[in-house]
């Protein structure tokens, strides 16, 4: 199967999520006078550098086992805990999104002008944007898989969590062609650009009232 | 047919039918098969399911052609899109007789269309427009063009529709539990895009039951001059056992459903886990309550793909950013000749930031290309901002591919009243834009209120022949300079008055024009504002960030006219004016202002406090031991205690860096008292490119006393142990933030050890944890704050 490319993703940043990851706390943190406004600049212009692209890849599964699964493409993830998130998939979805290299290179040069808070709104908003449209291919996917009687777990599973190695990166890589969104691999199975994400959800029967 | 089904839309409810797949799947159809072969195969199974919708009291039955488009066939390796389409539509004719409609149904392609994707707008055009052709052949009463989360796919499959019949059309978007379809489109978005574009009636179907799709139905009711469409599942999907249930009964359907007919909808139907009982129900509690009507026959708003912008001469005047305009912006200029579009996208972040509400977009320059340059600047836009744009160009075949290309309704600027009128009109007319209505004509500008009274009556009322409503009509009450023209200001607001107040038309001005050639441009500008919100002006085309309404007293006489030559407002701006009070100054000492700038993190007045304190006596070892020091320990208390998160205290320490910068020569060797200068080397290991929280750490430091030598990120051991030796660095921050980066931290500590460099290690970054720097006999900070404690500690 070919993988879905998404060239021109546009999703809306989600504010709290972007606030979370900086640390904010909605009961103790007090942000106010002209950071506050400044914060909310820096977030709206990040998104100015933001390129949000994405892929995704259906692959049936042959079988799921106890420590391994096996899909049809002949791929095998070696891992309990994924093979007990997928239990009685039928298929999988292996979706990637990166925030592109412009917000990347943005943030390094910001930072080396020792313009850090800057960096670092930057920073928070790419990660949690690329993040965003992870969820964004899962609910396209999910609306799609329901008009085939099918629906897609909206958790997600991602390598480099529990003994899933981190190093299958590199198979999701591959298999999303995340090479043709502008996406590489170091050898130490790190992404770049930085903000790019990858995860993998089951997809199982919907049922209908009858 | 059309005008049957708005006559019957005007007295009842039209009924539609429920979920087809699932009823296939019961008389056989296998999971994974396509849909419109297995119909094609089995006629008897879907006719049998049209008919038990119609026996269950549905008015429209669908064709079972959601996926018939030729990207989705194209998947089950079937080619004859037009045959395909034509053989399902005539087995639903034939099923359910002549007395029911017969939708042709289209469903998204599963493609993404220009801008938002790689699929050419004209090109998607076209696969619908094959689609259409199979469906009109089979005889289709109807067009229904459903399940689109995305706005310009349901623009690229209506656009088809209108070029190839004048049949009713119904558009239904799938608007997600957050009130947006997954591009991110609002239900009253999408309507107005969608009925100004010509559809016949707008609404929702799927991914919401009808309690949720209920909100939505709601809210576009009052923005709606056509019908309203719902169609909604059986409730919410809920996860039972690993497989997806829509467990809605048929008569809690109803129930809801009834709710949704009362607050406006006006076709109803089931997707989703709905089946002909669903129908059935839905059906007897309509009998019970009357349809609402439409109740407008025009809209002034516009829309980009994610938000609206309604055009009230009630609220106050909206703001059309200018900045996107290459005249006099050279860096502009040359970028769209070199068809980047990263500025724009800038200019575009920033006036929304200032306070603009609509955003022009105008790319004339010598050596562009409108044709191409115009379209892509506007895709640009629609991902990157949710305001609605001005396309403001003079160039026909570019305006057209603008306006056929961008994502929601636009407003042209301008159509005049000159010889390209008609065919800017019909544009306008094709595309429901909205249109800016500059009163010119071929004699040129016209000076007087009465002259461009003329123009914008002739504008009006070419517009209303081509079936444009005054309320898509924004006057432009063109505004000339004050400098040249001593009347210029006093006929611009008559203009604003007489269209506002006897035409009810919206209105508009281009702010800054006014005060060409005089001082004090803002004052000027800001005055006439006022001046024009008192007559009811609706918009201003400015730059935001510069646009604060005024009222003074020699720029209103100027403007009406009663300062001849300009003589008294050009004495008031030449006068020297007393210096307002420094307030800050007043209420607080400079040793306040420069420990609350630390404590705020302000950057920009750090250095101006510290001079106020100097010049007050402070020495500079006083500053930083009496009050940077304690403030920046402040801060760290506040970020320990998630009083303060990450950007404050970072702007915390830039406050301080920025201090340091200007004091660092005025202070003496050892100033820092217990803390001496320690010299403390960072680096991110080697395969790993994650370093902005090694960067946070980094200025920490220096803000504490520390002289950082900061290497970078992906370092090798080799050139940290070289950096220890080199600086006889006592301690070595090194970060990772990956696992498989992580396991190079051991490779520096045990080369340093085997090489009996005496310094001590602390360790951080996301995956690294207590217990993993102790195993290495290495301390750990959890983040800047700790970081500065623990070298504090190491250094003692």
């Amino acid at each position: 199967m070919k993988s879905i490319v998404f060239p021109a993703m546009s999703v809306l940043p989600n504010i709290p999520n972007i606030y979370h990851a900086l640390g904010y706390l909605k009961e103790k943190t007090l942000v106010k006078g002209v950071l506050g406004k400044e914060i909310n600049r820096y977030i709206e212009e990040a998104q100015g550098f933001i390129e949000l692209k994405g892929t995704a890849l259906r692959l049936n599964v042959i079988e799921i086992a106890h420590e391994q699964i096996l899909l049809k493409n002949k791929t095998i993830f070696k891992s309990a805990a994924l093979a007990k998130f997928l239990k009685g998939s039928t298929q999988v979805l292996l979706f990637g999104a990166t925030a592109g290299q412009a917000i990347m290179d943005v943030i390094a040069q910001k930072s080396k002008e020792q313009d850090l808070t800057r960096a670092v709104v930057y920073n928070a908003v790419a990660g949690e944007m690329a993040d965003e449209a992870l969820t964004w291919i899962g609910q396209y996917m999910h609306q799609q898989l329901l008009r085939e009687g099918l629906a897609l777990d909206n958790r997600r599973f991602s390598a480099g969590y529990g003994d899933f190695n981190i190093e299958y990166q590199k198979v999701f890589w591959e298999l999303l062609n995340l090479k043709d969104i502008g996406v590489s691999i170091t050898k130490a199975s790190l992404l770049v650009p930085e903000k790019s994400v990858t995860a993998l959800s089951g997809i199982r029967a919907s049922k209908s009232s009858q | 047919m059309k005008n049957i089904i708005k006559k019957r839309l005007a007295k009842k409810f039209l009924i539609l039918d429920g979920a087809t797949g699932t009823e296939l799947q019961k008389r056989g159809m296998p999971q994974g098969a396509c849909p419109e072969k297995w119909c094609l195969d089995n006629p008897a199974a879907i006719a049998q399911v049209s008919r038990d919708y119609v026996h269950s009291g549905s008015d429209i039955i669908y064709t079972c052609t959601f996926g018939g488009n030729p990207y989705k066939l194209k998947e089950y390796g079937i080619f004859d899109v037009e045959a395909v389409n034509e053989r399902l539509a005539r087995i639903a004719k034939k099923s359910v007789g002549p007395s029911i409609l017969v939708a042709g149904d289209i469903g998204p392609t599963g493609a993404f269309i220009e801008p938002f994707g790689p699929i050419k707008f004209d090109d998607a055009v076209d696969s619908f427009k094959r689609q259409v052709k199979g469906l009109l052949n089979g005889g289709v009463d109807l067009f229904v063009i459903e399940t689109m989360m995305d706005i310009q796919e349901a623009r690229a499959a209506l656009i088809a529709v209108k070029e190839m019949t004048n049949k009713f059309v119904m558009v239904t978007m799938t608007i997600e539990k957050n009130g947006r379809t997954l591009n991110g489109t609002d239900p009253i978005t999408a309507l107005i895009t969608l009925q100004s574009l010509g559809a016949d009636a707008v609404g929702c179907n799927c991914s919401a039951g009808p309690k949720e799709m209920d909100r939505f139905i709601k809210a576009m009711k009052p923005f709606a001059m056509v019908p309203i469409v719902a169609k909604p599942n059986a409730g919410l999907p809920k996860l039972i056992h690993g497989s997806t249930v829509f467990d809605m009964t048929p008569q809690q359907f109803a129930r809801h459903a009834k709710d949704i007919a009362k607050h406006g909808a006006n076709i109803l139907g089931g997707c989703c886990g709905t089946t002909p009982e669903h129908i059935q129900a839905l059906k007897k509690v309509l009998a019970d309550i009357k349809p609402q009507p439409v109740q407008r026959t025009s809209l002034s708003a516009l829309t980009s793909a994610r938000a609206y912008v309604l055009i009230d001469k009630h609220q106050k005047p909206l703001i059309i950013g200018e900045s996107i305009n290459p005249t006099r912006r050279k860096a502009l200029q040359q970028e769209l000749l070199d068809e980047k579009t990263a500025l724009v996208r800038e200019l575009a972040k920033t006036q929304e930031f200032d306070g603009a509400e609509l955003l022009d977009v105008n790319v004339g320059a010598p050596g562009v290309d409108e044709k191409k340059a115009l379209p892509k600047v506007l895709g640009a836009l629609s991902i990157f901002s949710s305001l609605p744009l001005v396309i403001d160009s003079s160039d026909i075949v570019a305006l057209e591919k603008a306006l056929r290309l961008y994502p929601g309704r636009a407003l042209i600027n301008s159509i005049s009243a000159e010889k390209k009128m008609q065919p800017l009109l019909k544009l306008a007319s094709q595309y429901g834009a909205m249109f800016i209505a500059l009163p010119l004509s071929h004699k040129g500008v016209p000076k007087t209120f009465l002259e461009r009274k003329k123009n914008i009556l002739t504008l009006i009322h070419a517009a209303r022949k081509q079936g444009i409503a005054k309320a898509n009509i924004v006057i432009d009450a063109l505004t000339m300079a004050v400098s040249s023209l001593p009347k210029a200001g006093f006929e611009t607001l008559q203009t604003v008055r007489f269209c506002s107040h006897h035409l009810k038309c919206p209105t508009v001005v281009g702010l800054s024009n006014i005060s060409f050639g005089l001082p004090e441009r803002a004052l000027l500008n800001g005055t006439f504002f006022a001046l024009l919100k008192k007559q009811g002006l609706t918009m201003a085309i400015a730059n935001p960030g510069h646009l604060k309404e005024a009222r003074n007293k020699e720029a209103q006489n100027l403007l009406l006219n009663r300062d001849k030559e300009a003589r008294d407002y050009i004495a008031y701006c030449t006068k020297e004016k007393p210096h307002a009070p420094n307030e800050k100054a007043i209420v607080s000492s400079p040793k306040d202002l420069v420990y609350n700038a630390v404590l705020d993190g302000n950057r920009e007045q750090i250095k101006e406090f510290i001079i106020m304190a100097e010049n007050e006596g402070m020495s500079a070892e006083k500053i930083v031991h009496e009050v940077m020091i304690p403030a920046i320990n402040k801060v760290g208390e506040f970020f320990e205690q998630k009083r303060y998160f990450l950007p404050q205290l970072v702007a915390s320490a830039e406050a301080m860096n920025r201090a340091f910068d200007y004091l660092e020569p005025k202070l003496a060797k050892k100033v820092m008292g217990d803390i001496p200068k320690t010299v403390v080397i960072l680096a991110t290991v080697k395969g790993d490119i994650h370093d902005i929280g090694k960067n946070i750490v980094a200025l920490m430091l220096k803000n504490h006393g520390f002289q950082v030598v900061d290497l970078g990120r992906d370092v090798s051991a080799i050139r940290i142990l070289h950096a220890i030796k080199e600086h006889k660095s006592p301690i070595v921050g090194l970060s990772a933030l990956m696992t498989t980066t992580m396991v190079n931290m051991p490779e520096v500590i045990t080369l340093a050890k085997e090489q009996h460099l005496q310094c001590r290690f602390m360790l951080g970054g996301a995956v690294v944890t207590k217990d993993y720097a102790q195993s290495l006999g290495a301390e750990y900070s959890k983040d800047g704050v700790e970081a500065v404690s623990v070298a504090k500690r190491l250094s003692q």
